[in-house]
């Protein structure tokens, strides 16, 4: 069932058995999977079903450090969350990502990847994606006419993405949340204040506000924040009526170690013959990218990173992301951003078509895990929402060791191309002073908030435990990106629902 | 998660080449086999110069001749024919890769052969 909570009469108590703050993609997994189920399920939404500029501009703050994408834009505000304008890029996590790398400064998860990976066959048809396959070897059987580069495994592995439609949870489960009689959804109910017991031990009611000017008050056994990085944190930081830290915030952790998935254009791979490399292309259901090898991780004490291939006439016109997506308004962003492509396959197609010549030639864009980061935090602003809320303000901050990961990432595949004798690769400037560790300003993210809330199994190094329960509060938990201690090189939608549902089966076992 | 605009790109064909081959001199001691394919003359003079400037102690001809027809033998070089000199390089050149012995000169990610190559061009043309 849905309210709008703006319709409801002032100060009005809501209860029930779990709540789950935020209907994205962490929160509506979670919901579905209590559809049926005995208990009565708040699902709270701060915005309504479709985009409302009032409660986008709740989103607004400030950045400061590397530069980012708008506070405001880079996130959706509704019912469906940024499911509503994402690209669908999904990919497994590798096992390396989970282990303490001691040349990776607070890196490791209490969790290893068989933990997850047994919830990704769970989490595929919610995301719509095809089989459960992540093996080169078997995207090349179904495309027989296609190549794949063949490089030592022990250093550039092929990377198996694939693509959800993209599933816009909005769009696609309105309908059967709106219509479980268990599930009570109410939009336009943003949470302002998590209160707890008198030692905050445990959460006894949130409240809740909108723009109408009602305030209500939400009681239930269970808590599930699911607002992604920014808002999670920003929520459980701005809850200092008790705990002057912030809830879950006793060691100074909330907010921290924010991540993101810098990527960037950095150089070109020209190969000497016309092989289909149509796998490495966008406009199938999957895509390759050239991955660095664990073993070449550990043994040149970098990152874990890919790089996809684009043609290079096309890429050369194609303004980085984050010089594109430079607006506050998220639909103005997102316009910009499918013109910044347009143009460029505008501008280069007399040039392709007269193409006869058999090389190719790609522009290398890399993506790259960040090391986690203190530094790289949601801090409160001094400035406060409509609602009352302090802001939230980004310092995206990276490491020496991105950029080195960059290069030598890139520099390994040119090795593997030239032992072929396939090609060569040229990297571009900004990688080729060594002692310089700065990342370009022209360095985007792909929009992949993760961090702020890490799991450890000890509380002074995270927020929450391995089953995601805050530390120290019995509960409230957080479903969501925020917390990965590390973010792999991959696009955290897969995992973050197949992290989801191992917590929603958690709860379960635990009512 | 990625943005919409990441995925809106569609298959496009990658095969494209610019007016940027090296027309090759015949001379293999100058041509490196590969590399020129995609460089022109003023890439390759560039990398040239920029290998030069990396490794003065290499900056003559004489030198850039030697090393390049140098096989870790006793064996002459002055002989060689011109398919021999290149056999030569592109052995080395695949010596080189192989054993990961790989330099960056103006951001080319190449062989320590194919560099000279480049530089004893930029000394010849220049």
């Amino acid at each position: 069932m849905h309210v709008d909570a703006r319709q409801l009469d002032d100060h009005s108590i809501i209860e029930g058995d779990i709540c789950i703050v935020g209907a994205g993609a962490a929160g509506l997994t979670m919901a579905l999977q209590w559809i049926g189920s005995p208990y009565k399920v708040i699902l709270l939404e701060g915005g309504g079903f479709e985009y409302d500029d009032k409660v986008q501009e709740l989103y607004n703050g400030k950045l400061t450090g590397q530069p980012y994408y708008p506070m405001k834009s880079s996130r959706l505000h509704y019912f469906g969350g940024s499911t509503q304008h994402w690209g669908g890029m999904c990919s497994t996590f590798d096992d390396i990502d989970f282990e303490v790398r001691d040349w990776v400064k607070n890196s490791g998860w209490p969790l290893k990847l068989e933990d997850i990976a047994k919830f990704y066959p769970r989490a595929h048809p919610i995301l719509d994606l095809g089989p459960y396959e992540y093996s080169a070897a078997y995207w090349k059987k179904q495309n027989p006419s296609s190549t794949t580069l063949e490089f030592d495994e022990q250093v550039i592995w092929n990377k198996v993405w694939q693509f959800s439609p993209p599933t816009r949870f909005g769009t696609k489960y309105k309908e059967t949340i709106v219509n479980a009689k268990n599930i009570h959804l109410y939009t336009y109910a943003n949470v302002v204040n998590i209160e707890g017991t008198e030692n905050v031990d445990s959460i006894t009611a949130l409240t809740i506000k909108n723009y109408a000017g009602k305030e209500h008050t939400v009681k239930a056994k269970y808590f599930i924040l699911a607002c992604c990085s920014i808002q999670t944190s920003r929520l459980m930081l701005a809850s200092n009526k008790q705990a002057k830290a912030g809830i879950g915030n006793d060691n100074d952790l909330v907010g921290r170690y924010f991540m993101e998935h810098p990527e960037l254009k950095t150089g070109e791979l020209w190969l000497t013959n016309s092989d289909n490399l149509n796998l490495y292309q966008f406009g199938n259901k999957m895509r390759l990218e050239l991955a660095i090898s664990p073993q070449k991780q550990r043994e040149l004490k970098v990152l874990n990173g890919t790089v996809s291939l684009n043609p290079l006439a096309i890429a050369r016109k194609i303004k980085s992301n984050v010089k594109t997506w430079n607006q506050d308004d998220p639909r103005k962003s997102l316009e910009k951003s499918q013109e910044n492509w347009g143009d460029a396959q505008k501008k280069t197609l007399v040039q392709r078509l007269l193409a006869t010549d058999s090389i190719q030639s790609f522009e290398l864009y890399t993506r790259i895990e960040q090391e986690p980061n203190p530094d790289s935090r949601v801090v409160l602003s001094d400035e406060k929402d409509s609602l009352g809320v302090p802001r939230a303000n980004l310092h995206w901050a990276l490491s020496p060791i991105d950029k080195k990961t960059v290069r030598k990432l890139n520099e390994l595949i040119g090795q593997q191309v030239g032992i072929k004798g396939i090609g060569r690769v040229k990297l571009y400037d900004f990688l080729l002073d060594e002692s310089d560790t700065s990342m370009p300003d022209f360095t985007s993210g792909g929009w992949h908030h993760m961090g702020t809330t890490r799991i450890s199994d000890d509380p002074k190094k995270g927020v929450v435990d391995p089953n995601c329960k805050v530390h120290g509060i019995d509960n409230l938990y957080i479903a969501g990106s925020s917390c990965y201690p590390t973010g792999g090189a991959v696009n955290p939608t897969l995992t973050l629902v197949a992290l989801t549902l191992r917590l929603s089966d958690y709860i379960k076992s635990k009512m | 998660m990625a943005a919409v605009a990441t995925a809106t790109a569609v298959a496009i064909p990658a095969i494209y080449h610019s007016s940027r081959q090296k027309k090759s001199s015949g001379d293999p001691l100058i041509s490196p086999y590969i590399l020129e394919r995609f460089c022109n003359e003023k890439e390759i003079n560039e990398i040239g110069v920029g290998y030069r400037s990396m490794v003065p102690a290499e900056n003559t001809k004489p030198t850039l001749t030697a090393i390049l027809l140098s096989d870790g033998s006793e064996k002459k070089s002055e002989s060689l024919s011109k398919s021999e000199i290149a056999k030569l390089l592109q052995r080395k050149i695949q010596q080189e890769y192989s054993a990961y012995k790989t330099i960056i000169v103006n951001g080319w990610v190449i062989s320590p052969t194919e560099a000279r190559q480049c530089a004893l061009f930029s000394l010849t043309h220049i």
